[in-house]
């Protein structure tokens, strides 16, 4: 129970404070660092220096779109001396809970994705109405989130401005070249086979980014109604395309996706050119667990293009 | 207008069918909320089978919520032994809120690990997912269904003096204890088929509302129950249609209609037309009982 | 008056020691009874005396905490189908989709083993025992729009058809019109004609000595037993209902039933 810690030690002092604010519903301030989503927390923790501790509220696996705000979470964003969530309501009702905290000035609360918002509203994607917040699939992208986190994050711990401000460069460039790595990695996928299908309509900047053609049974969010026409007219064109293969997530379930290849066998018949089968999880809404090769966002990009473009290319 | 997918059909005439037809007999053991408290404790059940082993296998989930159902259907028996003064609703009124909430409770510390699962499980279990629905699914409702039919069928005297007289049945020598038993088994085990297909809501009202819709046309106890389940059956044929045509009308593409609460719309429109239709054709009854002394 | 049934033929009911108790409460304490073969039996006590208890626990409905049951010479569990019996009508929830035709066979349902259909003689019997209760003519009514008095006769039929010695009925006459308890009345009297024993609950103290042989004073353990004429009196009335009783007994014609038997 508790917050999700990241791996490395707080002082002892401030692991006595965190425990002693675990333990019961002590509204003190800390003086750590809250993150909503795995992402969010691993861009945090590798901009700070190791002293600092960040804290999550969602573990590895845990499908932000769904996430319901308890009394507990109330009393971790009491705790943290600075919340940073992600934005573009991909934190579902916990979104509002934030802007409240933020609007009521009760505690400092940075959306990485606000200034994208903001100012360049045109490279964000619309899905159904609605922004699609999935923008870390496209790391060009999500490098240009480094630099308003890293002023906010100075700000906040000013004794260590230089430090974050280096490691805020050294990441943009970091992230320049995993953007070049993904963009040579799924460029070597043969074009006919450039197609994605998985469970939920995550991947749609990466599918902009990198040239993939994306297509997903529900919509850019988990707790929307999967509409029996849609899974029909993916299998159509699956069957068409040939597509072979599909992708678990490791946030949803995959009875959407057994639906999809049960579909898809009964249109194509049982000729193997054509058989569909699911192959491998991506990590979609949320960066691995430890041990599981994507504890890092570099790592969990690269192991989603390893698994993509390794099932692709060879069908 | 295209045409609904078969498996998702014939689940939805399967559910209709057992669910008219346990719904009929439930109604008769004036049981309908227990009926009720084994949807609602499945959760908790398939929470627990969850954490204990990880798995998010249908088959692990099921067997999980079957436990706790036939657990929390137990514990209202045993709470009626002991207090005989809980009349009628209240042993499962007792414990209808109480199990679900555990559900919330157990999900809540959950919440951390609940990889896959989250809350879009839920939701799931509340009101079903019926496009995921495969032809395993229909099969099972179909199955369970045929095993509970023909029980039904081939004991329909029993069950027909059980579920009046429970003292004359057993004067009568019918096997009061067994008979009871087997029809609690079955409610289970056919709460827990429909979860992944229909979702617990609409199971529990679709429990209740068939036999109501069957009620008013018949005063012999076959004729009624046969209703039940044919009125079941035709709710659940109509019901993929009726998503569809929804969907052509109202729905983007990627957002679908929920076919549970369209199950249970219809299932209440039904028994609302059963229940006041003679009253609207006919005119109000003037002689209303025919009591002769 | 009827005639005294004959002390040396084997009871129809016999319990010695009988104790039920639902939790610490007694409801039947230290019961020994012998009801005679074809008599005609009331048993009669104030509200809580244990009367309903007392007719489960011989039916076997009831499990007594001691004492020993028995039906006709056997256990009471061994009488299927030799004991009917016809509970209060309050007892049952009559809207059940039922005809009184269906109520009548559910008395013939217990000679069957369910994979037999119901025949000609299961048939027969509820026709004829409709009859009886003069519902031939209501078969195809539902049970949820009878009367009082129709249900009472509704389930007077479903006992009849099964054709059974032994009848307990437990306050047939409750809430009952005039005719109908008159019609109940010249039916028990025929049974009885017929051989059968009748033991019935009854209600109305005034009317006991006319209708039966053979009376049980009741409350909680047995006040007294035996023929009503002897039975009957004021001492065991005081001990059975308690000192409050205004009833006089003494005065014949005080029932409206008077000559009934004659």
């Amino acid at each position: 129970m508790g917050i999700h810690r990241r791996r490395f030690l707080a002082t002892p002092g401030l692991a006595a404070l965190t425990l002693g604010g675990l333990g019961c519903a002590n509204w003190e301030q800390g003086d750590h660092v809250l993150a909503t989503t795995t992402l969010v927390g691993d861009l945090v923790r590798q901009l700070l220096p190791t002293e600092i501790p960040v804290f999550l509220l969602m573990g590895p696996g845990i499908d932000p779109h769904t996430y319901e705000p308890t009394a507990r979470t109330v009393a971790h964003i009491q705790q943290a001396r600075l919340i940073v969530g992600h934005g573009l309501h991909l934190e579902g009702r916990l979104t509002e809970l934030l802007e409240a905290t933020h609007e009521h000035g009760l505690r400092r609360v940075f959306l990485v994705t606000r200034h994208l918002e903001n100012l360049h509203p045109n490279r964000l994607r619309k899905s159904d109405g609605q922004w699609d917040p999935h923008i870390w699939f496209d790391a060009a992208l999500w490098s240009d989130t480094i630099q308003p986190l890293a002023r906010t994050l100075a700000e906040v711990y000013p004794r260590h401005r230089t430090p974050i401000e280096e490691k805020g460069h050294l990441l943009m460039s970091e992230f320049k070249n995993l953007h070049r790595e993904m963009l040579d990695g799924i460029q070597s996928i043969p074009p006919s086979r450039r197609i994605l299908i998985t469970s939920h309509d995550a991947f749609g900047y990466l599918g902009q980014a990198y040239g993939l053609e994306v297509h997903a049974i529900q919509g850019i969010s988990t707790a929307a109604e999967v509409s029996e026409s849609s899974l029909r007219e993916l299998a159509n064109l699956a069957v068409d395309r040939k597509v072979s293969v599909g992708f678990l997530e490791s946030t949803v379930s995959p009875r959407t996706l057994e639906k999809l290849r049960a579909l898809i066998r009964a249109r194509a018949g049982r000729s193997t050119e054509t058989s569909f089968r699911l192959g491998g999880e991506l990590f979609s809404d949320s960066l691995g667990g430890v041990g599981s090769g994507a504890e890092t966002y570099q790592a969990m990009m690269r192991h989603n293009l390893r698994v993509i473009s390794g099932a692709l290319s060879h069908g | 207008m295209t045409s609904p997918d078969g498996a998702v059909l014939c689940a939805c005439i399967g559910a209709g069918l057992l669910y008219g037809l346990l719904g009929s007999i439930t109604h008769l053991r004036r049981q309908s909320l227990r009926g009720d408290v084994l949807a609602h404790a499945a959760w908790p059940g398939v929470l627990v089978a969850f954490a204990i082993t990880g798995e998010r296998s249908p088959l692990v989930l099921a067997l999980g919520a079957f436990v706790f159902s036939v657990g929390f259907g137990l514990v209202i028996t045993w709470l009626e032994r002991l207090f005989p003064r809980l009349k009628g609703d209240g042993a499962p009124a007792l414990l209808l809120s109480g199990s679900f909430a555990l559900g919330s409770v157990l999900w809540s510390l959950m919440q951390r690990h609940l990889e896959g699962l989250g809350q879009a499980g839920l939701k799931s279990f509340l009101l079903g997912q019926a496009a995921a629905v495969q032809w395993l699914d229909a099969w099972t409702l179909l199955g369970v269904f045929s095993a509970a039919g023909l029980f039904v069928f081939f004991l329909r005297r029993d069950i027909a003096g059980i579920l009046f007289d429970r003292d004359q049945a057993f004067l009568l020598g019918q096997p009061v204890l067994a008979v009871e038993w087997v029809l609690d088994l079955l409610l289970a085990l056919g709460v827990v088929c429909g979860l992944q297909v229909v979702g617990m809501v609409v199971l529990s009202a679709l429990l209740v509302a068939l036999p109501l819709a069957a009620m008013p046309h018949t005063s012999r106890f076959g004729t009624f129950v046969l209703l039940s389940t044919l009125l079941g059956a035709l709710v659940g044929l109509i019901t993929p249609w009726m998503v569809i045509l929804l969907e052509s009308t109202f729905g983007h593409p990627g957002r679908g209609v929920p076919t549970g609460p369209i199950f249970v719309l219809l299932a209440t429109l039904v028994a609302m037309a059963s229940l006041f239709g003679p009253r609207i054709f006919s005119g109000p009854r003037t002689d209303t009982s025919g009591i002769q002394p | 008056m009827a005639e005294e049934p004959h002390p040396l033929k084997e009871p129809a009911v016999r319990l010695e020691d009988v104790t039920v108790a639902y939790g610490d409460r007694p409801a039947l304490w230290d019961v020994d009874l012998e009801i005679p073969k074809g008599s005609l039996t009331a048993v009669v006590g104030p509200n809580g005396a244990g009367k309903t208890t007392l007719m489960k626990t011989m039916l076997g409905l009831l499990k007594p905490a001691t004492g020993r049951i028995e039906i006709l010479g056997k256990p009471a569990q061994g009488c299927r189908g030799k004991v009917a019996f016809v509970p209060q009508r309050g007892s049952v929830d009559w809207d059940y989709p039922a005809t009184v035709g269906d109520l009548a066979l559910m008395g013939t349902h217990g000679s069957l083993p369910w994979w037999k259909p119901l025949g000609e003689n299961e048939k027969r019997r509820a026709r004829q025992a409709l009859e009886l209760v003069d519902l031939a003519n209501l078969a195809d009514r539902p049970i949820n729009q009878l009367s009082g008095g129709q249900q009472q006769r509704a389930f007077l039929a479903r006992a009849l058809s099964q054709e059974a010695p032994l009848l307990v009925l437990d306050e047939p006459f409750q809430g009952i019109d005039a005719s109908t308890e008159r019609a109940i009345l010249d039916l028990f009297r025929k049974l009885r004609e017929k051989g059968n024993t009748l033991i019935v609950v009854h209600h109305d103290l005034h009317t006991v000595r006319d209708l039966f042989d053979y009376c049980v004073l009741l409350n909680v353990r047995v006040v007294a037993a035996g023929p009503t004429e002897s039975t009957m009196n004021e001492e065991n009335l005081r001990a059975t209902y308690g000192p409050r009783l205004g009833l006089d007994l003494k005065r014949p014609g005080n029932s409206p039933l008077d000559g009934m038997w004659k």
